[in-house]
């Protein structure tokens, strides 16, 4: 027991010396702005349950009942939505239907249980990996259209935010962590990998109209918890041109980069014309290894694109593989299809080196 | 205040509910930090927990118990967060820990031995020492936190600082200067 009182006293102290002192900042701004859209559950009927002032006969009772109200809803789905009469027909005949044919019905033809990598679910929505995306209706319904934020936390040290920009045909550049008052639309194909989502995306703020995408990380809990925007104003048409593909709102697939369909010129475009470089990734929220953002050329090292391509105007949102992490790779380029711009969104704070081999 | 805060906030008072969240938010965080072991993941669930308490504060029957329901909830954020880390991670390779330098003060020696004791228990385990050590909760408080019965928390305490000590004796009697499993020399 002294040995246990021991450890006890040990662990208490290693606790109180590692529990950090306050959260960072942007947890309780984030919660409480979500919550200004955030209704409350207000529950129609309130049982107690498990409380210590239930009393046996209670706890049985609100059991008994649940398990009738389960027992008539499996019925009821059972029954095709309807509900058995008890006790007999009383009053008019039911309505003659028709009768079941004699032969069975056919199987289901397809199980939605099997999400094959590059197909198109619910028609918004693609699945990267089998598992990875939740229902594209609920995303959407996630997002408010009015976002009501301040751009904080300039990006790169604000070099990315409505910045004038020096190619033909594109007046301003935004990168937004979080943009105040603008109106969004959102429309066609959500491409998910792991927490985040990434929307085409077009929006109006004071500053004039953006075509980009919208990148967001949902919680555990399934909501909104961060928002990023990518986009330009532009007056020569929202498009661009790659290896003869013209990008403009587009969901293009593509399986390793070998099917031969337009998502895998992007990719032989992306092997051939476009180069990265790890090194050039920069935190873009210190101390949150979320987001990195990367700009310019260079040698790429350790990363890998494959699967769906989703396009809009100029943008490109490609899931990655990097050796730091998984995420997407979002780039923007000119209307010639020379890129511009990259921006990284991976969610693993490891450095960008390998694990030594087990067994030395 | 306290309870007059709460009752204003289950009535639909975001402002209240603001005031509330500022008073718990670090201790919330905190908890989540010494249970998760990640910084990143324990936002996270400090953040889940706020609104999940939002959401759910009507259904709180005695507001003078607020701050135990929620412990219950940063708890569970913390359960439903570390699911999905194991889900998200199976593709990434964690990096092993650095050995320990010879040359180490004691205080750090401490530390990594605790460190390492506690990395070796269940999630369970890891949740109810921060509860019973850090928030110094009873063992009823333990039950009510966790949704457990009080036995069921007396025994899983106990465990816990027997499998912590068992732990620590073992990492005690390894001899020093010995390489880890999977490092070259």
């Amino acid at each position: 027991m002294t040995a246990q009182h021991e450890v006890g006293r040990r662990l208490a102290e290693h606790l109180r010396r590692e529990a950090p002192d306050r959260a960072p900042t942007w947890v309780l701004e984030s919660a409480l702005e979500i919550i200004e859209t955030t209704p409350q559950r207000r529950g129609l009927l309130r049982l107690p349950w498990r409380f210590p002032s239930m009393n046996p006969f209670a706890r049985y009772a609100t059991i008994a009942v649940t398990a009738v109200i389960v027992l008539a809803g499996a019925v009821a789905l059972a029954t095709g939505g309807h509900v058995p009469q008890i006790g007999g027909q009383i009053g008019a005949s039911p309505t003659p239907s028709a009768s079941p044919s004699p032969t069975p019905s056919p199987a289901p033809t397809a199980s939605p249980a099997a999400v094959d990598p590059t197909s198109v679910a619910d028609g918004l929505i693609t699945a990267w990996n089998t598992g990875d995306a939740a229902n594209a209706s609920s995303l959407y319904a996630g997002l408010a259209p009015v976002l009501d934020f301040a751009i904080d936390t300039p990006v790169d040290g604000g070099a990315f935010t409505d910045e004038a920009s020096t190619l033909a045909g594109i007046k301003t550049r935004m990168t937004a962590w979080q943009a105040g008052g603008s109106v969004l639309t959102r429309t066609g194909t959500v491409l998910t990998q792991g927490p985040y989502a990434v929307f085409p995306v077009k929006w109006t703020s004071t500053t004039g109209t953006y075509d980009g995408m919208e990148l967001i990380r949902i919680s555990t809990a399934g909501l909104v918890v961060q928002h990023l925007l990518f986009g330009v104003t532009s007056t020569t048409g929202t498009s661009a041109t790659v290896n003869g593909t013209t990008l403009i709102d587009s969901l293009l697939t593509a399986q390793n980069g070998s099917d031969g369909n337009a998502a895998s010129a992007l990719f032989a475009a992306t092997a051939k014309g476009f180069v990265f470089q790890d090194s050039m990734l920069v935190n873009v929220v210190p101390d949150k290894s979320h987001f990195v953002n990367a700009i310019g050329n260079g040698t790429a090292t350790g990363e890998s694109r494959t699967g769906n391509v989703l396009t809009q105007g100029r943008f490109l949102a490609f899931p990655f593989s990097a050796a730091n992490g998984r995420g997407f790779q979002i780039i923007e380029l000119d209307p010639t299809g020379k890129i511009q711009y990259i921006w990284h969104a991976i969610w693993s704070n490891l450095p960008a080196t390998s694990p030594p081999a087990s067994g030395g | 205040l306290h309870a007059e805060l709460v009752k204003r906030a289950q009535r639909g008072d975001r402002e209240a509910f603001a005031a509330l969240a500022i008073g718990c938010v670090d201790r919330l965080h905190a908890i989540a930090r010494l249970i998760l072991r990640d910084a990143d993941l324990a936002q996270d669930a400090t953040q889940d927990a706020l609104i999940q308490a939002w959401r759910d504060l009507p259904t709180l029957r005695e507001v003078d118990r607020f701050d135990a329901w929620l412990h219950r909830i940063i708890v569970r954020c913390c359960t439903d967060v570390a699911k999905r880390r194991r889900r998200w991670r199976q593709s990434i390779t964690a990096l092993p820990v650095e050995p320990a330098a010879p040359d180490r003060t004691a205080a750090l020696a401490e530390r990594d031995q605790l460190e390492n004791g506690l990395r070796r228990l269940t999630s369970a385990q890891q949740t109810i020492l921060v509860l019973h050590f850090y928030l110094d909760l009873a063992p009823s408080e333990l039950a009510e936190a966790l949704d457990i019965p009080v036995g069921t928390a007396k025994s899983r305490l106990h465990y816990a600082v027997e499998a912590l000590r068992a732990a620590l004796a073992a990492d005690e009697r390894r001899p020093t200067g010995v390489v880890q499993e999977g490092r070259s020399a």
